[in-house]
């Protein structure tokens, strides 16, 4: 599907979901602030941060390899609570940037994050760092801040690709604390055999709800969780109508199974 | 010199069989000779970036529409693109932020494109995918007919079980007090830890594939130690 | 430029200057009024993609499809301006080690040099490949073209050390598994279980254990135990359980995917960042 025209009771849904997120940020924006459950993981980045100011070692921070995209933007949300926790403990954070536009966006992100927790002037030039935009090339260069910097506490969020693992594994030999979360479930069992903790699956777009604990993040994951009641209903719906369509074989009944089996379906 | 010699110091079979060592020897150790290849393979990255953004965007999208092809308005780009290193001063800062915010909006409307477009059609695929939880009559004659029944029924309930568990792990709004939840929850970690290594399985001969490729370009391409 | 007058000279002028002035215009705006500014043109760079979806399209294409290659090229061009955000950053952090001697200084210039070397020698690789760079020394070396410099850097260098590095990867998953399995929780163990059968199953090694169990009865009907075989077990966890945990794992993404492009677009989202005053 390519049009919203060429399956409106799709496209109707799109709408549909939309309203419903957008309705309960604004709900949770006038103060309805929603509950939301303990993801294991996030827990440890405080933790992770503090042992690394108590070794005198620096924190490394990499936003995925992919460009400016909703994914690397979460990714920053994610980082500019980690860069905060780093302010408050003065220690030092280094991230790796493997686009330009993403290397100002963070720079500012870091800056901010820094400032906000009152402590501006541990920002330095330098902090965020451009290494280049070959996947690879990238990835050697990451290995060897890792190494070089000798860096305690590894935050790996966003989309990573087969490089994710040498991340991971050079971060196990420095000895760092690792956390990581990605939206490419290929990479997540690396992830898992060589971090210390992993978010799975959307817990990547929870966490910075979760860190921040403000009311509009937070109404933004509860809405997400009621499209996700609503599409397993539709799902429960499909399966059930289908079940029944082989033991009903006529009449009305099996017309309007039919009838919504055939809606549910995509062309 | 013999042929052979020569055929080692050969310059790009040599540069990249020294790369080749020097990166891998990463494994045991990070070291000088890694270092070295490491700053090499940065450097020439950068540069390769460098050109890349003029030969494949800047000169035939900017450059050559407005040189050659008469589009002056490309021009009016400029000023646009000068205004990322507003982010170096205090004054002109919230014009970087600016264009980053036209690039969040760019990268927030191809998102709201896929998920509708691309990632939609997926979803609602699940809707009515074919998974009855009553089987089909039995096929006449088949001797297996009660064994393939029950498979039938087994799998899709398992599909549906998956799905339902997998799902109620992701719901962050509902505290998982109560212990049919909670346990819901924790089987669809299980089965989630279950998923991802079938894809780690699937993934590692993929990879000691790519180990191969680089041995024979040593121990053949460069040593002509292995025949064939 | 070629082929164009003063005219076109001044087209170009003056489109500099209705742009400067644009841009002038937005600076002397008052500052509360900028982060309304930036929701605006935030709200309008997404627009064109909801438009596009949304607009009736009978025959598959609308009036705003054929905008597709402008938009994403405008795209492409304004944001490779910023490449120099990224080379600035790179080369300032080098050149800042080399003026203060810091240690590993060499390296720096390693890095400087091959990023000089792959700039100049891929620019003239576009444009005189031809064109001698290292003129013939006698009996020790013969002259070298551009086109040849850059194929020594970009196939002898950059394209074996990506090759490298991505092949490293065989050491490193190998690792990995050695610590999952070494690893005493029941997820690590799900984990590694799904693992090696899956990873059995697809080995010559792997599947001949189990090629005892014929496929076939002796009467040639379908023997039910072959379900049992290795591989078999291997692609009834990659369809049967695989494939719906992936499905799970889906509908979070892209609801994720939805919500957070949602918030970027209407300017909705919250951090240090969005908070700070401009």
């Amino acid at each position: 599907m390519q049009h919203a025209s060429e399956n409106w009771w799709v496209s109707g849904l799109v709408v549909l979901l939309s309203l419903i997120i957008i309705g309960k940020v604004l709900s949770a924006q006038r103060g309805r602030v929603p509950f939301i459950r303990r993801i294991p993981g996030l827990n440890a980045i405080d933790e992770a941060v503090g042992r690394a100011t108590e070794m005198g070692r620096p924190v490394m921070m990499v936003p995925g390899i992919s460009g400016l995209d909703v994914v690397t933007l979460q990714a920053l949300s994610i980082f500019s609570y980690v860069a905060r926790a780093v302010a408050r403990f003065g220690n030092k954070s280094i991230m790796a940037t493997i686009d330009p536009i993403v290397t100002g966006v963070a720079e500012e992100t870091l800056r901010d994050a820094y400032a906000d927790a009152g402590r501006p002037e541990l920002f330095e030039e330098g902090d965020v760092r451009y290494l280049t935009g070959q996947q690879f090339a990238f990835a050697t260069g990451v290995a060897g801040i890792l190494i070089r910097e000798k860096v305690a506490a590894s935050f790996l969020f966003g989309a990573f690709y087969a490089e994710s693992l040498i991340f991971a594994e050079v971060g196990q030999q420095v000895g760092a604390i690792q956390v990581a979360g990605t939206t490419q479930t290929n990479q997540i069992p690396f992830l898992i055999a060589a971090c210390d903790y992993v978010v799975i699956g959307d817990e990547f777009y929870a966490a910075s709800a979760y860190l921040s604990r403000d009311p509009t993040l937070l109404g933004s994951i509860v809405g997400q969780d009621y499209c996700k009641l609503l599409l397993l209903g539709i799902i429960l719906i499909g399966i059930i109508s289908t079940s029944l369509l082989t033991l009903i074989h006529g009449g009305p009944v099996a017309h309007l199974l039919h009838t919504l089996v055939d809606f549910l379906k995509v062309k | 010199m013999t042929e052979y010699l020569k055929h080692l110091l050969d310059p790009v079979l040599l540069f990249g069989a020294l790369g080749t060592i020097a990166i891998l020897s990463l494994v045991f150790k990070e070291n000088r000779f890694y270092r070295l290849f490491e700053h090499i393979f940065l450097g020439l990255a950068l540069g390769y970036d460098l050109e890349l953004t003029w030969t494949t965007v800047l000169k035939p999208q900017f450059w050559d529409a407005m040189v050659h092809d008469g589009q002056w308005a490309w021009i009016m780009a400029v000023p646009v693109g000068l205004m990322f290193y507003g982010v170096y001063t205090q004054r002109f800062a919230w014009m970087s932020r600016l264009v980053f915010g036209i690039f969040f909006g760019l990268a927030a409307g191809t998102a709201f494109q896929d998920f509708s477009a691309r990632f939609m059609p997926q979803v609602t695929r699940s809707f009515a995918p074919n998974k009855s939880l009553i089987p089909p009559p039995p096929t006449p004659g088949d001797p297996h007919a009660l064994l393939h029944q029950v498979s039938f029924v087994l799998n899709n309930f398992l599909f549906l079980g998956i799905v339902v568990c997998v799902l109620v792990y992701f719901l962050f709004a509902f505290e998982q007090k109560n212990r049919a939840v909670l346990r819901t929850a924790q089987l669809g970690r299980w089965v989630l830890m279950f998923s991802f290594g079938a894809i780690f399985g699937s993934t590692i001969m993929t990879r000691m594939a790519l180990l191969i490729d680089r041995m024979y370009f040593i121990f053949h391409d460069w040593l002509r130690l292995v025949k064939g | 430029m070629p082929g164009h007058g003063a005219a076109y000279f001044g087209k170009l002028a003056f489109g500099l200057v209705v742009m400067f002035a644009i841009l002038a215009g937005l600076q002397a705006a008052p500052r509360r009024s900028r982060k309304i500014i930036i929701a605006f043109f935030t709200f309008l760079g997404g627009l064109y993609f909801a438009l596009e979806f949304f607009y009736p399209a009978p025959s598959g294409e609308n009036f705003l499809t054929g905008y597709q290659p402008l938009v994403a090229g405008l795209g492409a061009v304004i944001g490779s301006f910023a490449i120099g955000l990224g080379v600035f950053s790179l080369v300032q952090l080098h050149l800042r080690t080399l003026s203060r001697l810091r240690p590993g200084w060499g390296y720096s210039i390693v890095l400087l040099v091959s990023f000089v070397a792959m700039t100049v020698f891929g620019l003239m690789n576009e444009y005189s490949p031809n064109a001698t760079v290292i003129p013939t020394v006698g009996g020790l070396w013969q002259s070298q073209n551009a086109h040849g410099m850059f194929r020594f850097l970009f196939s002898g260098g950059l394209s074996n050390l990506g090759s490298a590095t991505f092949s490293i990867i065989a050491f490193y998953i190998a690792s990995a598994a050695y610590r999952a399995f070494r690893l005493r929780s029941i997820e690590a163990t799900l984990l590694m279980a799904a693992a090696l059968i899956v990873m059995v199953g697809s080995v010559s090694f792997g599947t001949a254990l189990t090629a005892g169990i014929h496929p076939k009865l002796t009467d040639g009907s379908e023997n039910p135990w072959a379900n049992l075989r290795i591989e078999n077990i291997a692609q009834w966890l990659l369809m049967e359980v695989n494939t719906p945990a992936q499905r799970g794992i889906l509908f979070g993404l892209t609801l994720g995917l939805l919500a957070t492009s949602l918030r970027y677009w209407l300017s909705l989202e919250r951090g240090a960042y969005f908070d700070k005053e401009l």
